[in-house]
């Protein structure tokens, strides 16, 4: 006796939004999602139509679809994999930080997914989750330069010296630990200590002397008084 | 022309609202008149949603690396392209290659140069073909000359009435002093615009010599702010810093002194109005300042330094290689010698006759003509794809509707052009203008 064959709901449901029957559509991926949790594009397109529909039916698919449930795993990991060439970067962002909410015990996951979004360019909640990644992968010294260099743009300078300070003890190469060094101690406004670390790295010469002489431009507070003229 | 533009569309996309919001809704006014729908606003909005936007003529700010990527998103969707280089506006070289994607000829159908320098420059280095240039003059030379400056004559002597008399510093070290925390990372958005080849050493040199250059400038204004609180203790300073530079530091180091206000108010063309004298290291707002008749002093500590020579502005202010002098002479009063505009007819063309607004709304006529009447009318215009913008962004480009309905109306009726106009409001940042009544050819 064979079982009887399970319809594919997720085609229907694409079908049905192109009918323009969306509350079809919000029925149809609910069970895809719900019969095949592994089957990421029903997430994915669930989203996709919700954001490009304005229906009310939309609405609710999308308030059903952003629900940060494990169910919606699969399809959260697919969006990443696949952004589409029309990904707009707050939908990356949007996508990223739910995988984060919905993976919390898996570093790797939180140290990609904090990277990705350093990417994009969103330093606060990069180090928020590359904090989070940072105490699963404790030793993990690309996750902790990471997550000093994310805290330097986030302006927590003094977070992002304690990220440093453990990936040097990790084994963060000597160039990389001075040049970040150096960016973070200006951004603490340890303006003395900063050009301490800048005059021993740029002796190392290469590229580091070259990055660290950028550096070197930014003016200091001192910079923007003059003493007045004895006249 | 009146009417010749009727059912035509022309978007006109800002990147920086304090830098081309006026002078965009000078073409505005113009093309209003001329009968087009014109839609302005929010650049990355237009990117976004040019595939749902009928076809029609998309004004560009620039030919960069980014503008150009924008004008080819616009083209495959059925739009012209021209471009105006608000960059280029107070420069008197024409910011080398560089500045300009090599794809900007294939991209960009129409060309607007600010002066016969420009010109020359697109031709004989870009091979861009002459009739695919303009000179039509930049329209923000426009509103430093009557009847446009009404304005910001009201909004100047609102100013003067708050603060009094006061001589202004305009600074522009965003290198040295960036927003964005140090200048390692004002270095990745050079290289990110394409205005810097870290693989090119004379590139990197050029690099160090601008922040040699701001360098010397921060010390120049220092010893100018010192040296004129001695000279004069009851006259008021105010620094308004360069909008991509961190305020703070200049807080920070006066913000205890009476006698000196940080400002980060964006109507910086009213300031320079109402202010007694501009004081600036080379700046654009040099050159706005002389030619809205304000008294312009120009410190110009390093005059060998390459980017000493390459302003506009130091050609038409009064030059100070020793702050300590400039301060005096500006202590001891004296009035404004008239600015030397015939040593820029060759960079900024300026017809007393003719707006180069209405110069650059003709040019844009031209090319809108080019698209068919059933091209025009064949997209929906719905469905348009919000556009979320970040922090820096939103500083950058932040137009409340009641704000571009008031400069509609004032700068309509300065110049004579104040006929009604339906404005709507499509997104936040993004407004669709339309003539109140149709308008016949």
């Amino acid at each position: 006796m064979t079982g009887a064959v399970r319809p594919d709901w997720h085609s229907l449901a694409v079908a049905a939004a192109k009918r323009g029957d969306h509350g079809r559509a919000f029925q149809l991926l609910r069970r895809a999602i719900l019969f095949d949790p592994g089957n990421g594009r029903a997430t994915c397109d669930g989203f996709t139509m919700a954001e490009r529909t304005g229906s009310p039916d939309a609405a609710r698919l999308a308030a059903w679809s952003i629900h940060t449930h494990p169910v919606f795993l699969g399809g959260w990991r697919y969006r990443l994999d696949h952004p589409g060439r029309t990904a707009a970067r707050e939908e990356r962002q949007s996508v990223l930080k739910r995988v984060c909410v919905l993976s919390p015990g898996r570093g790797s996951d939180l140290a990609a997914a904090g990277q990705a979004l350093a990417g994009l360019a969103d330093h606060s909640a990069a180090a928020k989750i590359l904090g989070w990644a940072s105490t699963l992968l404790r030793r993990d010294v690309v996750t902790l330069f990471a997550l000093a260099q994310s805290r330097f743009h986030a302006r927590d300078a003094a977070g992002g010296l304690s990220a440093l300070d453990r990936a040097k003890a990790c084994g963060l190469q000597p160039e990389q630990d001075l040049f970040w060094r150096a960016r973070l101690l200006m951004a603490a406004s340890r303006h003395a200590d900063a050009d301490r670390v800048l005059i021993v790295a740029e002796s190392l010469g290469g590229d580091i002397a070259e990055r660290c002489r950028i550096l070197g431009h930014t003016a200091r507070p001192s910079d923007f008084r003059a003493v007045p003229p004895n006249e | 022309m009146r009417g010749d533009l009727a059912g035509r569309a022309v978007y006109l996309l800002i990147e920086d609202a304090g830098r081309e919001l006026d002078s965009r809704i000078l073409i505005a006014q113009h093309l209003l008149e001329r009968g087009a729908e014109v839609w302005i606003g929010q650049q990355l909005w237009f990117v976004r949603n040019f595939t749902a936007l009928r076809p029609g003529v998309a004004l560009f700010k620039g030919t960069n690396i980014a503008q150009v990527a924008n004008m080819r998103a616009a083209r495959l969707a059925g739009h012209r392209t021209a471009s105006i280089d608000e960059e280029l506006f107070g420069l008197i070289g024409t910011s080398g290659k560089r500045m300009h994607d090599p794809r900007a000829g294939r991209h960009c159908d129409l060309f607007l140069a600010q002066g016969a320098a420009q010109h020359e420059f697109l031709r004989d280095s870009l091979g861009i073909p002459a009739d695919s240039i303009r000179i039509t003059g930049n329209p923000r030379a426009d509103l430093l000359r009557a009847p446009a400056t009404a304005p910001i004559d009201r909004a100047a002597e609102e100013i003067r009435g708050r603060m009094g008399p006061f001589v202004l510093i305009n600074t522009n070290i965003s290198g040295i002093n960036p927003h964005d925390q140090d200048t390692y990372n004002y270095y990745r958005r050079c290289i990110a615009l394409n205005a810097i080849d870290p693989d090119n050493p004379e590139s990197v040199e050029s690099f160090h010599q601008l922040c040699a250059f701001e360098t010397e400038n921060l010390r120049a204004i220092a010893a100018f702010i010192a040296a004129f609180r001695a000279a004069a203790p009851d006259r008021k300073l105010v620094i308004r810093p360069h909008p991509a530079e961190d305020p703070n530091s200049w807080r920070n180091a006066h913000g205890g002194d009476p006698g000196i206000e940080v400002v980060e108010d964006k109507r910086h063309l009213a300031w320079i109005r109402a202010a007694d004298a501009l004081v600036h290291t080379s700046c654009t707002t040099g050159l706005e300042s002389a030619l809205l008749g304000t008294r312009t002093i120009g410190l110009v500590p390093d005059p060998g330094n390459p980017y000493s020579r390459r302003y506009i502005s130091n050609l038409v202010s009064e030059i100070h290689q020793d702050p300590a002098r400039a301060a005096r002479a500006l202590a001891d009063g004296g009035s404004a010698p008239a600015p030397n505009l015939t040593a820029i007819g060759n960079l900024i063309h300026i017809d007393p006759d003719e707006m180069a607004a209405a110069k650059t709304a003709g040019a844009l006529a031209g090319l809108s003509i080019t698209i068919s009447g059933e091209t025009r009318t064949g997209r929906p215009e719905a469905g348009f794809r919000s556009f979320t913008p970040s922090g820096r962004q939103r500083d950058q480009m932040t137009v409340p509707e009641a704000t571009l309905r008031g400069r509609l109306r004032e700068l309509g009726s300065a110049i004579g052009l104040a006929e009604p106009v339906n404005c709507e409001a499509i997104q936040q940042d993004v407004f669709r203008l339309r003539p109140d009544s149709p308008r016949v050819p």
